[in-house]
């Protein structure tokens, strides 16, 4: 995976498509109003520990911010000042996925992860326009770590989000399936299967083992095709099922990076062949006439093999420091984000908050709706750090009123992959008295995992 | 190398399979609902045919009947006209709140803001009656109509002979027996409208709606069980918490506030409203007639809580609201302070329903509640 060297042109084409894919995407989001719904129109967000300071200030700024995003992963594709565009991407990108935790999505981190990578590599130096100015940057030939760092990427995400499978509800339970797959029984064709319970079963049995396992057919020559159809099958199929947006189709692209570069330079070759022709320039096939290798040396090798090796130690470690904490994850969710742990939970909640005044012992019960989106105020039920810090936010609230120290209880009625609902934050505690961290949270309530909570197959009359 | 051809050749091929299965089943839409295999359509025609429809027709009857009322009442005020007309719209406010979930669709989220806003501004209506002026398509007119309006208007005076007399004896007499009139016309015209947009033989909503049949935002099923909830919060906030100091941390109450103040019809309306959505939810028409609702569809999803269906649970908090809002007695207005347990009781179990509806029904029915993406984390 990493020796050797070979034809630039899978990197080139990952460029390429990335890039685009990243242009439709934040034009896809301008244009559904959700810069606007999500960003611009609420009250309040929901901060990340340590980036309190990234604010969504007003509608100018963060169509402004899009607009950016948009013309860098436009500078990507065409590898147009590729450098400065896969930074500004970057920054871009990330500094609007930290304004709220709300919109939290596994892709998204995907996403922000590849365009940093993007950065070190030397993807604007073939069929570029970066090349077209400066003709003395093309190089043809790259060294095998080059890909491979995007392979192994992309490796790292289908394995942890494989072995996150790997657990009672998913595997014993086929939960959240059992759930989601009946929602979509109106399908059509398929839609009549999901009501069938070994239908969620077998979905998650082969939707592990896909996972787990589908890097390796990937690479391999000659499973490689068998594999790309399993990928397009699949990720096609939760296109169709669920409200997952882009990422279907980004990793359908992006899993390209596993193909020849043979395959890719043919893709190159058509490119080139269809843009002069809709440029309206005479069409013409390009051989390399020598062969230029990459050669990277002294402290910029020095530097990128340090990020790159601290990249990857820390994408190992990441998704695993959730045995750091004691208590269920997916119900504390203590380690949960970052881990590339997708679609593994059907988890809803009704918080109920109740701000006390100490001084008289008067209680007020505020539901979060009156300060949140509907989106925001699901999202925060079912997410322990959320609640609390919706929880200070009324302690500053009622402190603006004149309450000295409110006190600041929930009671949060939380359902997880069909278990029916359970207190999920210990009623009694002054939240408003807790601290927001890294630290084991001793407010929360253990999961009730008792054969009670579990849906049995004896129907009632 | 073999061996792994086959193992991946293996689930390609299964999902091919499957979805050729898929073809094969017949997909002719009929089905007994029998086993996991639940029609939603069912669901959504039973809905429409048996208690959206019907309760609108019920509604346009009585707003009718009001109409003929008011109008005979203020073109020759007395008491037993007076009657009449509060009997009328007593009984109209009662079926409204067998209407008032259903603000999607035709009623545009706006139906239950202009027909029942309340408390009414007493000092804009008595201003308007006044001047003459006034304009109830205005966006800030919700509070100076409806039913809360009619409520104050027909009942707002220490006795009926006051306000008998506030038609007959006052310099603008005249002004309050049209502004009555307006109230109730803009009434009619606001449900006759929606009721319209409902039917087949009018906007034929009723076809989209049954059509409608996933579980996405926009989807029928999403819009009956957001405004559900959001109906099923209305008794707990405003027909019950704010009148009896649930929402103020000094414990203030506002008696002030209830719904239906001076007819002191306020027990049976949040009662009312109770049985409106547990019919929703039980599939049940107000005639009693029993059809495919939420909890067939639990059931057939085999949803558990604690060891118990989710459907019965739910069912039996449904009793248990009932029983504490009858327990509570009225007028509402004084209840809150002579009988404050009972309306904190009573609001307490609504609320602990809230929570099943809004967690424990809609993660059973997967009913998404955003249109943005999410990958279930």
């Amino acid at each position: 995976m990493f020796r050797g060297e070979s034809h630039i042109a899978p990197l080139v084409v990952f460029r390429i498509v990335f890039g685009g894919v990243m242009l439709a995407s934040a034009i896809r989001f301008v244009a559904n109003g959700w810069v606007k719904q999500l960003y611009v129109m609420p009250h309040f967000h929901f901060k990340y520990y340590g980036f309190e300071w990234v604010t969504a200030f007003d509608a100018v700024f963060m169509y402004a911010l899009f607009a950016l995003m948009g013309i860098s992963a436009l500078g990507i594709m065409l590898g147009l000042a590729y450098r400065w565009s896969a930074l500004i991407f970057f920054l871009a990108f990330t500094y609007i996925e930290l304004i709220d935790k709300t919109y939290y999505l596994n892709h998204y981190y995907f996403i922000s992860i590849v365009s940093f990578l993007m950065i070190f590599l030397p993807a604007h130096r073939y069929f570029s326009l970066d090349v077209l100015r400066k003709p003395a940057i093309k190089i043809t030939h790259i060294p095998r770590w080059i890909t491979g760092v995007l392979q192994l990427q992309l490796a790292l995400v289908y394995f942890f989000a494989g072995a996150a499978k790997l657990n009672y509800d998913w595997l014993f339970r086929a939960q959240p399936l059992q759930i989601w797959l009946p929602a979509n029984s109106d399908l059509p064709l398929i839609g009549r299967l999901f009501d069938y319970a070994w239908v969620a079963y077998f979905l998650s049995w082969f939707g592990a083992f896909y996972d787990l396992t589908i890097p390796f057919w990937l690479s391999w020559r000659k499973t490689r095709w068998l594999a790309y159809a399993a990928v397009i099958a699949f990720h096609g199929m939760t296109a169709v099922l669920f409200q997952i947006g882009m990422f279907p189709y980004i990793m359908i692209l992006a899993t390209l990076i596993f193909f020849s570069p043979g395959f890719h330079q043919q893709i190159v070759e058509w490119l080139r062949y269809t843009g002069r022709m809709l440029l309206g320039l005479k069409p013409r096939v390009v051989q390399d006439l020598a062969r230029v290798k990459y050669s990277l040396q002294g402290w910029p090798k020095k530097a990128i093999g340090t990020i790159l090796i601290a990249h990857f130690a820390i994408q190992l470690l990441v998704p695993l420091r959730h045995v750091l904490y004691s208590g269920d994850l997916f119900w504390n969710e203590q380690g949960f984000r970052f881990s590339w742990r997708v679609m593994l939970i059907e988890k809803a909640g009704t918080a109920f908050f109740y701000v006390e005044d100490p001084s008289t012992g008067g209680e007020a019960q505020v539901d979060p709706g009156d300060h949140l989106t509907k989106f925001q105020e699901k999202e925060m039920a079912a997410h322990p750090d959320m609640v609390l810090q919706f929880a200070h936010f009324l302690k500053n609230k009622y402190k603006e009123k004149g309450i000295e120290n409110p006190r600041v209880r929930v009671k949060d009625y939380v359902s997880l992959n069909g278990r029916g609902s359970q207190l999920m934050i210990n009623p009694e505690v002054d939240l408003a008295s807790r601290e927001q961290g890294f630290h084991q949270k001793d407010w929360l309530l253990p999961l009730d995992d008792s054969p009670k909570h579990l849906a049995s197959v004896d129907q009632d009359s | 190398m073999k061996v792994i051809k086959t193992i991946s050749a293996f689930g390609l091929v299964a999902i091919l399979l499957l979805i050729g299965f898929g073809c094969d089943k017949n997909d002719d839409g009929s089905d007994d609902g029998s086993g996991s295999d639940f029609n939603r359509k069912a669901l959504l025609e039973n809905t429409a045919g048996n208690i959206v429809i019907p309760n609108y027709q019920d509604l346009v009857n009585q707003l009718s009947t009001l109409k003929e009322k008011t109008d005979a009442f203020t073109n020759s005020p007395g008491k037993k006209k007076l009657d009449e007309a509060q009997q009328a719209f007593k009984d109209a406010y009662v079926t409204w709140q067998h209407c008032s979930t259903f603000d999607f669709g035709p009623a545009n989220n706006t139906l239950r803001a202009n027909v029942n806003t309340f408390p009414v501004d007493i000092a804009t209506i008595n201003n308007n009656i006044t001047t003459g002026n006034y304009d109830f398509a205005g966006l800030y007119a919700n509070d100076e109509k409806g039913f809360p309006a009619l409520d104050y208007l027909l009942f707002g005076k220490e006795d009926d002979q006051a306000v008998i007399d506030s038609f007959t004896n006052t310099p603008d007499a005249q002004n309050r027996k049209t502004y009555l009139n307006d109230v109730v016309k803009d009434l009619q015209d606001n449900v006759e409208s929606v009721h319209n947009d409902w039917q087949a033989s009018g906007g034929n909503y009723i076809e989209e709606f049954v059509n409608n049949t996933g579980t996405g935002e926009g989807s029928s099923l999403s819009f009956l069980v957001n405004e559900l909830s959001k109906d099923w919060e209305i008794i707990k906030d405003n027909e019950l918490g704010i009148p009896v100091g649930e929402k103020s941390i000094d414990d203030e109450k506002f008696p002030e506030k209830v719904q239906a103040l001076y007819s002191e019809y306020s027990v049976k309306l949040a009662l009312e409203h109770a049985k409106a959505i547990e019919n929703i939810f039980l599939g049940r028409a107000r005639s009693g007639a029993d059809g495919k609702g939420f909890d067939e569809y639990l059931r057939s999803l085999d949803a558990q809580k604690s060891g118990k269906p989710l459907a019965k649970q739910i069912r039996e908090q449904f009793g248990t609201c009932k029983q504490k809002i009858q327990a509570i007695p009225s007028p509402l207005s004084e209840s809150v302070n002579d009988n404050e347990s009972k309306v904190k009781d009573a609001f307490d179990d609504v609320l602990r329903n809230l929570a099943f509806i809004k967690t424990d029904m809609a993660s059973a029915l997967g009913v998404q509640i955003t249109y943005q993406d999410n990958d279930g984390d």
